[in-house]
């Protein structure tokens, strides 16, 4: 009751408070090294052996977006709902357009999180986690909301969602694959899971102003430290590139730009992904 | 607030009985002598409407992307909803790893594939044919609007699927999809093969000597089968209406011994692609054993041809593979179950072992139209 009364009272102070606020958009912008990324064209100088790639997907997701301010603290993004991209703080980053050889039958595309925040002077830093809460990971059978009803981000074996996926098509195969999710998890879809690995990527980014700034997304960095030409031997390697099975070979290589570590719970090396651009 | 539209909706067909067409008559389990009901979602009841829609989506190309796969391309009827191969290819080319299964009975299954603990209902099992991505198997993400419109626009489908949701403004979406398909998969039941009649039926001509024989091994300390191969649908997995599943049971019998942690060939850990605990290599769900003697050829990987092959296996306590990359000594796996250990077995013990499994065929069940295309 008290509670009630309480909440009540939060929601009747809200547009006052709400004066104080203003919006935000932090844009993305997705690319290869230094070349915008775009479905229907090639890539060169990628991997260790410097080869050539078509993109077949690139979609991320992000939540917990929180601006940081001079003095370090973290003010937290409200995250409007739109049915699309955005819902209960989770955003879902969509750069391919279905265009080419991204054959996702998505042709739109979302290259912003958009928010409200305080109206301070002084934010200098952004926060974000890559990858789905776990209290939302867990494939309600094709029910979940948008952004959560992208089929291709449905990992559908594993029971939950893919929060980073970037495949590309180089010379040698038809797929190179990145799937990054939760892994070694216990519980079922209904009720929920807990996992051992969640890697989930907690990306922080300096010097940023959220009005003139924007944060590249470097396709080319997730695949720096591996060959995607190699074709899997089946016996040492089943699959080309990463999936997050136990013992995926490509997997090391491929979780640290995001600053995670293959099978295990510490933070690995800096990220290398996100980076802050004018 | 459905409660209340249920039974204002009830009202008006008192109110007007004769106009109305006839609501649909609750559905009604036709179960053999032994089954219990089968454990049904409740946000997925049953509905002949449903099993019907579910049948001609089950046999329907179009819901591949390049339309060239359906659910029955891998599940046969007449191989009791396998294919006939050790390990099938999807339908854009990528080999799949491991052998297509059985849908015997697969209503009563608690957790679903040869070795995922996380896929307990049929409508989860479901999403991974239509939608993963390695290996592809339907590749219906490549769109699935596109997908979804060939059913929207079919004339056909449009009855179909209104008989099955009345209710529904636009029933066309994956979710109806993946019900229609379960509630078909849980009308799958066989239950009348020799040994049914044998047991249930009280006809002592329905199984041949030599297939009590092997019964009585089969049941037997000497067996062990029966320990694994358990209950009406021989296998620990088991769920109905009636019963709560318990955790679920994954057994390593011994096939690969790769290196001294019992490693499985690559891809093919089982449990342990899920958990990546080395103690789980090589440990996969019981599978049913009936109608076993159409489904060759069998275990995970489809690398044994015959049923006598399985048997001498067993006799092993295990498989030993002398050369090539999976050579290794499975009798010593370090997961094995110790179940699965040497017993001695005559010719005669072998033959009727498998006399007794082939009495687990169901004839009606491999040609019943109603599980057959539409
Ligand atoms: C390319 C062949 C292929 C196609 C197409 C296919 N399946 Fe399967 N099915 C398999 C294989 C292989 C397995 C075992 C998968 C595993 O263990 O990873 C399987 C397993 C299953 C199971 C689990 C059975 C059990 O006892 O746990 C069900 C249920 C099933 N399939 C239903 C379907 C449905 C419904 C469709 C259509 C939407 C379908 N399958 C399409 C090959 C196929
Ligand atoms: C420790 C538990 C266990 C025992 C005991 C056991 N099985 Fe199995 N059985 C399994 C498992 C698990 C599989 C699947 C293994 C795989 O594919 O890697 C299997 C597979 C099979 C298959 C192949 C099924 C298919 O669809 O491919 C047959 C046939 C079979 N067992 C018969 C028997 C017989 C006969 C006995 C007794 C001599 C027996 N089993 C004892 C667990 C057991």
């Amino acid at each position: 009751m008290k509670l009630r009364a309480l909440s009540l009272l939060l929601l009747l102070l809200a547009p006052a408070c709400a004066a104080g606020d203003r919006e935000v958009t932090l844009r993305f912008d997705p690319r290869f090294g230094s070349e915008p990324f775009a479905c229907g064209r090639d890539f060169a100088g990628i991997g260790t052996t410097g080869a050539s790639v078509t993109p077949l997907d690139f979609r991320v997701y992000v939540h917990e977006v929180a601006l940081v301010r001079a003095g370090g603290e973290r003010v937290p993004l409200v995250i409007a709902d739109d049915d699309t991209w955005q819902h209960d703080g989770l955003v879902l980053l969509d750069f391919e357009d279905g265009s080419g050889a991204c054959m996702t039958g998505s042709p739109g595309t979302n290259k912003e999180v958009r928010g409200t925040a305080p109206d301070h002077d002084d934010y200098t830093g952004v926060e974000f986690i890559v990858g789905v809460p776990d209290e939302q990971n867990h494939l309600d059978g094709a029910t979940a909301p948008a952004p959560l009803n992208a089929q291709g981000l449905w990992w559908s074996w594993a029971g939950g969602y893919k929060y980073v996926r970037l495949d590309v098509r180089p010379t040698t195969q038809t797929e190179f694959f990145y799937h990054l999710g939760a892994t070694a998890c216990a519980g079922d879809v209904a009720q929920g899971f807990t996992c051992q690995y969640d890697n989930l990527a907690t990306v922080r980014l300096d010097g940023f102003d959220p009005d003139s700034n924007t944060i590249k997304v470097d396709a080319a960095a997730i695949l720096a430290g591996v060959d995607v030409d190699k074709i899997p031997d089946g016996m040492s390697d089943t699959l080309p590139g990463c999936m997050a099975f136990p013992g995926d070979p490509e997997c090391p290589a491929m979780m640290a730009p995001l600053g995670l570590r293959f099978e295990s719970d510490e933070a690995g090396a800096a990220q290398t992904v996100f980076s802050v651009a004018d | 607030m459905r409660r209340v539209v249920a039974v204002c909706f009830a009202m008006l067909l008192g109110a007007c009985p004769e106009d109305q067409a006839p609501a649909e008559a609750p559905w009604e389990w036709q179960l053999p002598p032994g089954f219990p009901e089968p454990f049904v979602p409740e946000d997925d009841p049953m509905s002949a409407a449903k099993v019907e829609l579910g049948r001609h989506i089950f046999y329907d190309e179009r819901l591949s992307y390049n339309e060239t796969m359906a659910c029955a391309t891998c599940h046969e009827q007449a191989r009791a909803f396998t294919d006939g191969k050790p390990t099938p290819i999807g339908s854009t080319g990528h080999a799949i790893p491991r052998n297509s299964m059985s849908l015997t009975n697969v209503a009563f299954q608690s957790v679903y594939t040869w070795a995922n603990p996380k896929l307990s209902t049929l409508e989860e099992q479901a999403l991974v044919p239509m939608f993963a991505d390695f290996p592809l198997e339907l590749g219906v993400q490549q769109d699935t609007d596109a997908v979804v419109r060939r059913f929207a626009d079919d004339p056909e489908y449009q009855e179909l699927f209104a008989a099955a949701w009345p209710e529904d403004d636009d029933p066309f979406t994956v979710e109806r999809i993946v019900q229609a398909l379960s509630s078909f998969q849980r009308t799958l039941i066989s239950g009348d093969s020799g040994y049914d009649r044998f047991i249930y039926g009280g006809d002592t001509t329905a199984m041949s000597e030599s297939a009590q024989r092997g019964m009585a091994l089969f049941f037997s300390e000497t067996g062990e089968c029966y320990h694994c191969h358990a209950g009406a649908n021989f296998s620990t997995s088991f769920r109905s209406a009636g019963t709560e599943p318990g955790p679920p049971d994954f057994q390593n019998n011994g096939l690969y011994n790769l290196d001294e942690s019992g490693a499985y060939p690559p891809g093919n850990g089982g449990l342990y692609e899920f958990t990546g605990d080395p103690r789980d290599q090589g440990k996969f769900r019981v599978p049913t054993l009936r109608n076993i003697a159409v489904t060759a050829p069998y275990m995970h990987d489809g690398s044994m041809a015959t049923l006598a092959e399985v048997i001498d296996h067993y006799a092993a306590g295990g498989r030993e593979t002398v050369d090539g990359p999976f050579a290794g000594d499975g009798r010593q796996n370090p997961n094995k179950s110790p179940l699965v250990r040497q017993v001695e077995l005559s010719p005669q013990d072998r033959a009727d072992l498998v006399a007794f499994l082939e009495s687990l065929t169901d004839e009606a069940f491999l040609s019943d139209p109603k599980f057959g295309p539409p």
